[in-house]
């Protein structure tokens, strides 16, 4: 039988996606949703801003309300000598080190170099700080009015900081809401929607192997998962492309290489064909595409919850038990992509364990559907 | 036609019972109990008894959707339990008004999918179809979406569907319940015709009228088990199945 595991799947995964594609529910929910209404929306909310009128201007982050809470747990007289910022370091001569933020703000030496990270909140926080308060740093006397107390060397392009900061901070939610509930709709109409329209059981009385069977589900499910991420992300694109202003046009200037785009790809996909094949175990367990929806539903929080949790963590100083932890190392991952900080060794370890988990989750998959309870009652 | 898979030698029995049974997780009672019985080629075998009286877990036990809980059973010389997927290459499964095609893919397309999942090649599937098509006439509707097949037309095509690779024991659950008088006599035909081609058919039915004209034997399940086995005539009583079928399982009550 295994010969003709691979055509099983193929002819089920081809017979899925045709299926799935012809509802036209299915082709405004995938397609036509993301890659028209987004930018429409993107557009109307773009004419409606105050900027539109010539009024106010829209900014992404305000650090006003930051600084506070970070005075409240940082120490401003704080020493440390392990930097990691190679041109801090080559800076020998009277190097005093005030450290912001952990490592993210420091200063090289009292007349002053501050290297700060310009794509990181708490960084952009403490130079703000600095700027405020550089009259009290080791008892200098306050400046003259219009010069400053220390020359600020960021770590980004100043052009890119911003676009960067917003894609670190945004991406990690975006690729995990479209990958946990693109697939959702699809895996459950074929697994619960089959046993809502009586068609399991004809399914399974065939000759075709169930395991051939199955994958041929999850491969649809986690293609029509993808193709659905990307048509998001492409009307996002396409929005941006209408109305640039709308996320504020720093935000938007940001410069990736190919390296972080095949990483991003990579873990997003990964990701998506990890929830599908989880979505339609679920799927198998319940009788209604509806109860197969809100089974699937709580992916969508406790997926949320690993990506706060993973941009909590201080990209310096990540803890070794981190890049093995579902679905935070990928949230770290793809946010250390965003700020081209990319680590091979964290990126290599949420690749891996991505595809563990996948196996284990088909696994799951095809055990439930070999299993006689998928059928249900009667 | 084409020739049929998987045939029996004759004499010997192409659909067999022994002792099956089938209790479910967290049942307290059998849905099915030491059911035994044996259907041979080119005979219609009917299934009968009340609701709930296990003709459906029989049926999903022969076609290997079930595993029984106790007891052994073959189809076509192969065991059910040893060798499920080639027992299902021997049966067209057929689940009356209940089971549902695709509805946004055609006739054919779900028809040609289930010959694929049969292990039929495409070629194989496309001349089969058109014979099934000719057969049951459904050249009319057979490239239009199911979504929008009247009852009668879904039906031909879960026929179709279920015996595209021409199996040689056909299980019938209910397949006439629901449908208008002329589709129920053409689907009793059909039925027939399958017989004169030297297939085994086990359909179960509430249709007493129908089951005493065409069928060869009957099995009356009351409560899980079997309450009488034997000939439409055997069974009558007072001129009539029903009173006699009534007889019967009313003394196991």
């Amino acid at each position: 039988m295994i010969p003709r595991r691979i055509p099983t799947s193929l002819i089920t995964a081809r017979k899925e996606l045709k299926d799935f594609f012809r509802d036209p529910r299915s082709i405004i929910l995938t397609l036509v949703l993301p890659v028209v209404l987004f930018p429409l929306l993107f557009w109307v909310l773009a004419e409606r801003s105050p900027e539109a009128f010539g009024g106010q201007r829209i900014f992404t982050i305000g650090l006003s309300g930051e600084v506070p809470a970070f005075l409240s747990r940082t120490d401003p007289g704080y020493f440390l000598d392990d930097l990691d910022y190679p041109a801090a370091v080559e800076d020998q001569a009277g190097r005093r080190k005030l450290l912001f933020s952990r490592y993210d703000a420091l200063v090289v030496s009292e007349s002053g170099t501050v290297h700060y990270n310009n794509a990181d909140p708490e960084s952009l926080a403490a130079i703000s700080y600095l700027h405020e308060a550089s009259s009290n740093i080791d008892g200098r006397e306050e400046q003259p009015q219009g010069e400053p107390a220390f020359s600020p060397a960021p770590l980004y392009h100043p052009e890119d900081a911003a676009g960067k900061l917003f894609l670190s901070l945004v991406l990690p939610f975006m690729v995990f809401i479209f990958a946990s509930t693109c697939p959702l709709p699809v895996a459950a109409d074929m697994s619960a929607g089959e046993k809502e329209r009586l068609s399991l059981e004809p399914l399974l009385s065939t000759a075709a192997p169930r395991s051939g069977i199955i994958t041929g589900k999850l491969l649809a499910a986690a293609l029509a998962g993808c193709i659905s991420v990307g048509a998001y992300f492409l009307g996002i694109f396409l929005s941006v492309l209408i109305s640039p202003g709308i996320l504020g046009e720093e935000a938007m200037k940001f410069s990736m290489n190919p390296a972080q785009y095949l990483v991003i790809v990579t873990l997003m996909l990964l990701a998506t064909a990890f929830f599908a094949a989880l979505e339609l175990t679920a799927g198998f367990m319940t009788r209604s595409v509806r109860e197969a929806q809100l089974l699937g539903m709580p992916l969508l929080f406790i997926s949320m919850g690993a990506v706060y949790i993973a941009q909590s963590i201080d990209l310096q100083h990540v803890p070794l038990l981190i890049p093995h932890i579902p679905l935070i190392n990928l949230g770290l991952v793809i946010r250390e992509a965003a700020l081209d900080r990319i680590n091979s060794y964290h990126t290599a370890a949420a690749i891996l364990w991505s595809l563990f988990y996948l196996i284990c989750a088909a696994f799951v998959s095809v055990h439930r559907f070999k299993h006689e309870s998928v059928l249900g009652g009667r | 036609m084409q020739k049929t898979r998987q045939p029996t030698p004759p004499g010997e029995s192409s659909v067999s019972a022994e002792g099956l049974g089938k209790k479910f997780p967290r049942s307290h009672h059998w849905a099915v109990k030491e059911l035994s019985f044996s259907c041979y080629p080119g005979t219609i075998t009917g299934l009968l008894g009340e609701n709930g009286a296990g003709k459906t877990t029989s049926l999903r036990m022969l076609s290997t959707m079930l595993i029984p809980t106790e007891g052994s059973g073959a189809v076509c010389g192969h065991s059910l339990r040893e060798a499920p997927a080639r027992v299902r290459q021997s049966v067209g499964v057929l689940f009356g008004g209940t089971s549902s095609l695709y509805d946004r893919l055609s006739a054919a397309e779900n028809i040609l999918y289930f010959a694929r999942l049969n292990g039929l090649e495409p070629q194989e599937g496309e001349a089969r179809l058109a014979e099934l098509s000719n057969l049951f006439e459904m050249g009319s509707f057979l490239h239009r979406r199911a979504g929008t097949f009247s009852t009668g037309m879904r039906q031909r095509c879960l026929i179709a569907r279920a015996i595209i690779h021409d199996p040689a024991v056909l299980l019938l659950d209910e397949p006439a319940t629901g449908l208008d008088f002329s589709t129920r006599r053409s689907i009793y035909a059909f039925i027939l015709q399958q017989k004169e081609l030297g297939k085994t058919i086990l359909f179960s039915s509430h249709d007493l009228n129908a089951v005493e004209e065409i069928c060869d034997s009957l099995l009356v399940l009351h409560e899980g088990r079997l309450a009488a086995q034997g000939s439409p005539a055997a069974l009558r009583k007072k001129g009539s199945l029903e009173t006699g079928i009534r007889e019967l399982t009313g003394s196991m009550q």
